[in-house]
């Protein structure tokens, strides 16, 4: 009997700490992109380790005075950026943007996003939105808590816990947003002062 | 009167004690852009009034870029920037005491009456290494110090006394030739931008 009660609760124990991949970077390889201009590029893969198959780029430069680069590949379970010193701009990346395949997550049993880095240069916030049945959208920008941001030279998770999404209300307050029903997301990576930003992702996942 | 002469004369020996030998204030010899991304890159010189004895050398030497990022140099607008790309590691070589082919040209700087060298950043994203050595003919000292990682302008000051001579005739009344050496060697690369390097 202790043996099945054993066997239920680690059962139980990994349907709570079940996983759910958005992007092992795995599959969906993009060789090297390089920008320089003041622009909005979209870049499109496609791979079965992505969730839905699909996975947008958009690489935005706002500002760029010294002409650097930033360059851009997803290889061997990897996605290496780096954006060179004083860049302004960001990475995004977008799950679900078909809007033909909404995701159509429910991510209440989920207590957090979870981005796994292999090493990250030096502060650069991370925003990240989801949406519910066309606008209606939640979003995370860390709460005011700046060390979540920092750089680490050794690999590390930044954990955005799904509870301080916070709903983006609309002129008619009518936001829709539902965590049961998630049909797009975006994560923004954003290099925002004079040290640009070089990172390393390995894998984006709710757990 | 007296008190007036007396002021000008302590304004003087207070201008003369804090005197500054630039070395380099980025302004001249510019560079567009140069990309290294493997070995040791060709070396080039510059010529321009803001760089001690009129001209510099430069060249980088990449020891790993596994991920193709490389590293990029620019020098303009009063600023050497570079960006060593995430886990490209390597080092930047800026020379001075170098005639226009990059060979040693003896500047013959006396800087005995200085005390600090001051390299001015105007960020850096990451923790690495700074190292330069002076030379007094083919004797030289030496110095190495890891620099801070900081958003927004910091002086890295280097105290003369602080150089290690490795000869008896190494001295600071005769310096020839000056190599500052400036690191990448961490997984996240390092972005960083100089806007000025000074004796004072």
């Amino acid at each position: 009997m202790k043996t099945i009660f054993l066997g239920i609760s680690l059962f139980v124990s990994f349907i709570a700490h079940g996983q759910i991949v958005l992007d092992d970077f795995s599959t969906g390889p993009m060789s090297q992109k390089k920008h320089s201009t003041i622009a909005e590029s979209k870049l499109t893969q496609s791979g079965s380790n992505i969730l839905n198959n699909q996975r947008d780029i958009l690489v935005k430069i706002k500002k760029n005075d010294d002409k650097q680069l930033i360059l851009s590949k997803i290889e061997k379970g990897r996605m290496v950026i780096s954006m060179g010193y004083n860049i302004t701009g960001a990475i995004e990346l977008r799950y679900g943007y078909d809007r033909t395949k909404p995701l159509n997550l429910n991510l209440s049993k989920y207590k957090s996003l979870n981005i796994e880095y292999e090493a990250k240069s030096n502060f650069g916030r991370v925003y990240t939105s989801m949406f519910s049945n066309g606008p209606n959208r939640a979003f995370w920008r860390g709460g005011g808590n700046r060390t979540l941001f920092e750089g680490k030279e050794r690999g590390f998770t930044l954990k955005i816990p799904l509870v301080e999404l916070q709903k983006a209300q609309d002129n008619k307050n009518t936001n829709a947003f539902t965590i049961k029903d998630v049909d797009h997301i975006k994560i923004q990576f954003l290099a925002q002062n004079k040290r640009g930003l070089n990172f390393t992702i390995k894998n984006i996942y709710f757990e | 009167m007296m008190k007036k002469i007396i002021t000008i004369i302590i304004l003087l020996i207070a201008g003369i004690t804090n005197a500054q030998l630039v070395v380099d204030d980025f302004k001249t010899g510019t560079i567009n852009k140069k990309t290294y991304t493997t070995g040791s890159g060709i070396v080039s010189t510059q010529k321009g009034n803001g760089i001690v004895k009129g001209i510099r050398s430069i060249n980088a030497k990449i020891r790993q870029n596994p991920n193709d990022h490389g590293m990029e140099l620019s020098i303009k607008n009063g600023l050497l920037t570079m960006s060593y790309g995430y886990d490209t590691r390597g080092t930047t070589f800026v020379n001075y005491g170098v005639d226009k082919n990059g060979e040693n040209m003896p500047m013959n700087l006396n800087l005995k009456d200085y005390k600090t060298l001051k390299v001015e950043f105007e960020a850096k994203s990451t923790i690495n290494g700074i190292n330069i050595n002076m030379f007094t003919g083919n004797r030289y000292a030496a110095y190495g110090d890891h620099v801070r990682a900081r958003e927004g302008k910091f002086v890295k000051e280097i105290p003369l006394k602080d150089l290690r001579p490795t000869h008896k005739d190494f001295t600071l009344s005769d310096i020839d030739y000056i190599r500052f050496q400036f690191d990448s060697r961490s997984k996240t690369g390092c972005n960083m931008a100089i806007n000025k390097i000074w004796f004072e």
